[in-house]
Formats: C-alpha cells, structure tokens, sequence
C-alpha cells in the first residue's frame, strides 16, 4: 500500500520539526528517512503512524488513495518498531507477538489456536522458535529487535515503519540485521519506511532515500543516485567527507580559488546556465577527487598545502592537510599512489581537484547552509602567499 | 607436577587474600561498627517490642485474654479495619491516578501538584485533625449543612476515615511515581499501535508493570493507616465508640483498667506491623529479584 503525505508541518513551541513536507512513497517500497539528529525524521514517522498529530494547517496523509489523517493510531493498520524496542517486559516473547492479536474486538478476534500458529509461523520467521518462553529481559538486543519485529507484523499491517530500527545495537549485529531485514522486506514486500542517521545503512537497505534537514526533505532518490549526483550541497556534505573551497567561478568555466586559477578535469553543476556569469562560489571536493602531486599540474586548478597527518589503516590512505591560509582539507589516495609519492607528515605538496562540484554558481543561503554541520568541510579561499 | 599446582593454588589464595584485605576495614572497626548497630538497634528497637510483649503476659494469660476479647478491645479493631478498609483501596486508586498523570504526562503545574500530595507528609498530623473539625465542624457553613440533614462526619467513623486518608494519602502515589516515571511511555505507545485501547492499555501494559511498587505503597499506607493516632484523635472526640485501636491504647493506659491490658491490646497492633514488614521483606525481595533477572 503506498503512503502520501501532503504539506505537512509540526511545530514544538517556536520550534519547527517539519515544515510543508511532502513524500510519496510508493506500494511494496523499502524507503529511508536519513539525517541527523533534529531533521525531523523521527517526528515524520511518528507523523505517518499517528503517534504525533501534524499542525492544524497540514495536508491529508493517504495510505492507498484514502485519507487516515483523521484516523487514530489504532486504526491505521501500521506496524511500528521503536528504537528502544518497547517490548512488554512482564509478558513473554510469546504473549509479546500475540498481543495486538489479542486485544482485537472480540468480533474480529481470532481463536485461540489462530493465534498460536500465527505466532509460530512468526516465531519461525525470525528465527527464535525456541524463545517463545522467554522474558524480553533474557534476550540479545538483535533478537529484541526482531521480536519487536514480529509483534509489528503480526496483525498483518498495510505499513511498516521503523524508527532507527538499529540504533541500539552494535555495529557486527547492526550489519547482520541489516542484511536480514533486507531479505524479510523481499520476501513479504510490505510498504516499509525506517528512520535512520547513518548513511551507509540507508544506501545499502533502502530502495530509496530521503535525506532530510532542518525540517526539509532535502533529496528523494535512489541510494546511488543521491551518493553521485547530490542535489544540495548539504546532501553532499552528509553523505560522505567533503572538502569545501570559496572562491570565484570566471567566465569560461575556470576556479579562482585566492590568486590560483585553473579548470578541473570534471565539473558538475546545479544549473550550467549560471556558468555564463562570473561569481563567486562554493566548490565540493570529494576527498578522493582531491589529488596529491609534488608540482603543480600545468593547466589544472592546483594550489600548495602542507601535509598534517598521514592515517594509512585502511583500505586507502587518508591524508590530512592545510592549505597555507590553515584551513584544513582532506584526501584520500591509494596504498601505491602514496608509495610512489614519497610524502609524509611535515612535507610541502600540490594539491588538485579532479573533479568539482557546484550547487548554485552565487554564493546562496544553501551553500552557507552546509557550514552549519560541518563534516569535513574545509575551504581554501583568498590565498595570498606564494608557494 | 603435583607440586606445580599446589603452588600455583596457594599464589592464587595469598593474591585474593591480598586484595580482599585492601578493601576491607582492619578487624577491629569492623567489630566495632557491628557492636554499636546492634546496641543501638536493640535498646531502641528490639528491646520495646519484647518489653510490650513482656508486659501483656506479665500478670498472666487470662488476664491478656480478657483484655484482648473486651468489648471495647473488638470495637476498637472493628473501626481500626472500617478506617484502614476504606482508606487503602481509595489512596490505591488516587495514588494510581496520580501516579499516572505525573509520570506519564507533561503538563504545566506539575511541580505544584508534587508538593501537594507531600502536604501530609509535611504537617502535623494534629493540625490535620484540627483542620477537619473546622470543614466539619458545626462553626462552618459546610459542617451546619451536614447537621441540617443529620449526617455525622465528626466524632464517628466518617471523620475518622477521612482523617486516616489524609495523612496516609502520600504513600501509594510516591512509590508509583519513580518506577512510572523510569518506565516511560513506549510500551504503552506499542500497545495503541498495536490496536489497544485506553482501558485495555492500562489494565495490561500500565498496571503489570507498577504491580510490586503498588504493593510495597499499599503495605506501607496499610501500616500507617493502622498505626495513625495524631489526626484521627482530634476528630474521633472522647467516644469509645469511634476509638480505634492506638486511640483505645491510649484511653487504657490513661484509664483505671489493668496494668497489663495497654499493652495486651499493643500487642495486636505489634502483631499486625511485624506481618505488615515480613510482607513487606517479601516484596522487597521479589523486587530485587525481579532487577536482578534484568
């Protein structure tokens, strides 16, 4: 069943947590809601469930074409997953999964042994058959998890909604639940949507993701599309490091970056008609666009830095430096590119853009929006010293 | 090879030995620590409780047993029950509903609230008292209304009652608030999710949970409840009809009875608080029971 929400907004007090919101998600979709902390990610999904009542103005909320906004949690048929589980500590595994099974009017509630092998076949499905017994309390976080799991779905709901479904557990069970409820989603297709503000677990488990911000959805697309072609420089910035440079963009597509000025082998924009003006901008390097050389690349874009430190565990060596103006950046280059160099900490080097990134060719309110959660963002502008 | 593992054995004993001296306190300050809560514990604790004893049997069994079944004695257990029948199951369910709304909810006033239900605590039970006999008594317009259609609060048992659950009002709620509190709301969220209802909710999810804070409350109201003497002697008057049990202490210790009779009658009260505690153990018990499993 697919889930519409129109213009809707949530305020606390002065503060807005969601401000004229809206996403369609489609039947059957496994989507992400990624950001962080006060992005209003959770409050959205709360939103969706009925556990949070949007502001008067908002919009209607459809599940399949028909409108439950007015409809209370109960009765919205979704399955919902909260972070810390909320398992019911004096009832068993058992009791737990049969509850909302349990409680139904009498009229529509089912017998006695319906019951019992609905949450069997649940049992079974999430691989706890010989839990039944226990207290939530004698349980690993990953089975609590799929215990909450199973109790969502056991009263068959049109929506499953999960809220920072593995927040609590650490980071071997984390991936191992991930790939499981990537599989269950494909084996029920059950419309899904969870809360989640670490990235890599959205990219992997998600059909589509929502990356939000301040109350926005700021990007809605596919994971591989919104890791390459990041729509906001804020998108850019969350989804991975991020070097970022002030400068001024010339007419004929060049940097200016301080005195230094050259083009980059790449250059994306937001909107290339804006390239025609000459303005200052913010440009986004991706730490492994960003190449280490010994001289200056003739032609390129290419400014000196000083190597600060040098972290070499890992699949690839991450370098950080200073550009002369102290501002810091960061690269990423492989084992044997580092070998052949010969740099380390301490050392005098070049660096060049390969490839860069341009959101909005002025220097808008959005680009001074992603100094506000600052990752790796690093800008090199106005350099004035010769190398 | 033998050799080898005594060795090893005793290394291993001389380092527990080791470490268990290093956090613990020379002989002496021990023994000495112990000494003085025992003492203290026995003089001002223990010792009573044997000398009530001691002094109902003193003169003799048929005369503890002629005190005991008195007439006046029976009356008196009878309003104790009435007071203390009436009183627990109210503060259960104002203590459940206040326990509920504060540490389920937030709303402007809490705070307030707080220190009301604390008011018993804080004054004097005598003041209490006094404070009932001006609502009820016949100087105020309420207590005339009350004569005007002939219903007696004051000097019977209605005064009594009302006076016994105000002083004893705080225990419940102050034993559910902290555990409803920690608990949160999340289980209960899961369970409107999940399609129950308010009721339904509160008597599966809200009510299980609370189950042994509710009942260390209704023990401790229920030992207080039984024990209250400042307030309820205020409005209970000189009657020995409405007198209660520590109330027809009092009378027969001031009165012309026998020597023994105060403390025969003493000792069902005595009686009544040592089961009150070994239930109360019980509890404790099971509640740590209970934490320990978490």
């Amino acid at each position: 069943m697919s889930i519409e929400v129109r213009n809707i907004t949530k305020s606390f007090g002065q503060f807005k947590a969601l401000d004229n919101v809206s996403i369609k998600i489609n039947a059957g979709e496994l989507v992400a809601l990624l950001g962080p902390s006060g992005s209003g990610k959770t409050t959205l999904l709360r939103i969706i469930a009925g556990l949070e009542v949007p502001d008067p103005t908002s919009g209607p909320i459809f599940f399949g074409g028909e409108d439950v906004a007015r409809r209370k949690v109960g009765q919205r048929g979704v399955g919902f997953v909260f972070q810390h589980y909320a398992l019911f500590r004096h009832m068993t595994v058992f009791d737990n999964i049969a509850f909302g099974l349990t409680v139904k009017p009498r009229k529509i509630r089912p017998t006695k042994e319906q019951i019992r092998a609905r949450v069997s076949e649940l049992l079974h499905m999430i691989q706890l058959d010989n839990l039944a017994d226990r207290y939530p309390n004698q349980l690993s976080g990953g089975q609590r998890q799929r215990v909450a799991l199973a109790r969502a779905l056991a009263v068959r709901p049109k929506v499953l909604l999960l809220d920072e479904p593995f927040g609590a557990l650490d980071a071997k069970v984390r991936v191992e639940l991930r790939g499981w409820l990537r599989r269950l989603h494909e084996e029920i297709h059950l419309t899904s949507v969870f809360v989640t503000h670490d990235q890599d677990e959205a990219l992997e488990l998600a059909d589509r993701v929502a990356v939000m911000n301040n109350g926005h959805i700021e990007q809605f697309d596919k994971p591989d599309y919104v890791f390459h072609h990041p729509s906001t420089p804020f998108v850019m910035n969350f989804l991975g490091q991020v070097n970022q440079f002030r400068g001024r963009l010339g007419r004929t597509g060049e940097i200016h970056i301080g005195q230094y000025a050259g083009v980059a082998e790449e250059m994306v924009a937001a909107n290339t008609s804006d390239w025609a003006s000459e303005a200052n901008a913010s440009f986004f390097v991706r730490p492994h666009d960003l190449a280490i050389t010994r001289q200056p690349r003739e032609g390129q874009l290419s400014f000196p830095g000083t190597i600060l430190r040098v972290h070499s565990a890992g699949v690839r060596i991450r370098v950080e430096l200073q550009s002369d103006e102290g501002e810091p950046m960061l690269a990423e280059v492989s084992h044997a590119r580092w070998e052949r160099l010969g740099l380390k900490a301490g050392d005098r080097c070049f660096v060049t853009p390969h490839s860069v990134r341009i959101f909005d060719a002025v220097d808008t309110p959005a680009a001074a929006r992603t100094t506000e959660t600052p990752k790796a963002g690093a800008s090199a502008s106005g350099e004035e010293k010769a190398s | 090879m033998s050799l080898l593992t005594r060795a090893q054995k005793t290394d291993y004993g001389s380092h527990f030995r080791a470490v268990k001296e290093a956090t613990t306190e020379p002989a002496a300050v021990k023994w000495f620590l112990i000494t003085v809560a025992v003492l203290f514990m026995s003089v001002f604790l223990l010792l009573p409780l044997i000398c009530v004893f001691y002094e109902a049997f003193a003169s003799g069994w048929e005369l503890f047993k002629k005190a005991v079944t008195d007439r006046h004695t029976l009356s008196a257990l009878k309003m104790t029950f009435l007071a203390t029948g009436i009183t627990v199951p109210l503060n259960v369910i104002f203590g459940l509903a206040a326990a509920w709304c504060i540490g389920k909810f937030q709303f402007v006033g809490k705070s307030f609230l707080l220190s009301l239900i604390d008011i018993p605590f804080a004054i004097s039970p005598v003041i209490a008292g006094l404070l009932f006999v001006f609502i009820f008594g016949t100087q105020s317009a309420f207590g005339q209304w009350l004569q005007d259609h002939n219903i007696r609060v004051l000097f019977a048992w209605p005064g009594v009652t009302i006076a016994t659950i105000f002083v004893t009002f705080p225990f419940v709620v102050r034993e559910l608030i902290p555990v409803m509190q920690s608990q949160g709301t999340e289980e209960e969220q899961a369970a409107r999710v999940l399609g129950a209802r308010g009721w339904h909710i509160f008597l599966r999810i809200t009510l299980p949970n609370v189950k042994w804070a509710l009942l260390y409350g209704i023990i401790l109201c229920n030992a207080r409840a039984m024990g209250e003497f400042g307030a309820v002697v205020v409005v209970a008057g000189n009657s020995a009809k409405t007198n209660t049990l520590p109330l027809h202490i009092n009378a027969l210790y001031q009165g012309y009875a026998d020597a023994c009779a105060p403390f025969a009658v003493a000792t069902i009260l005595a009686v009544m608080a040592i089961v009150t505690l070994i239930v109360k153990s019980f509890i404790e018990w099971k509640i740590s029971a209970k934490e320990n499993r978490l």
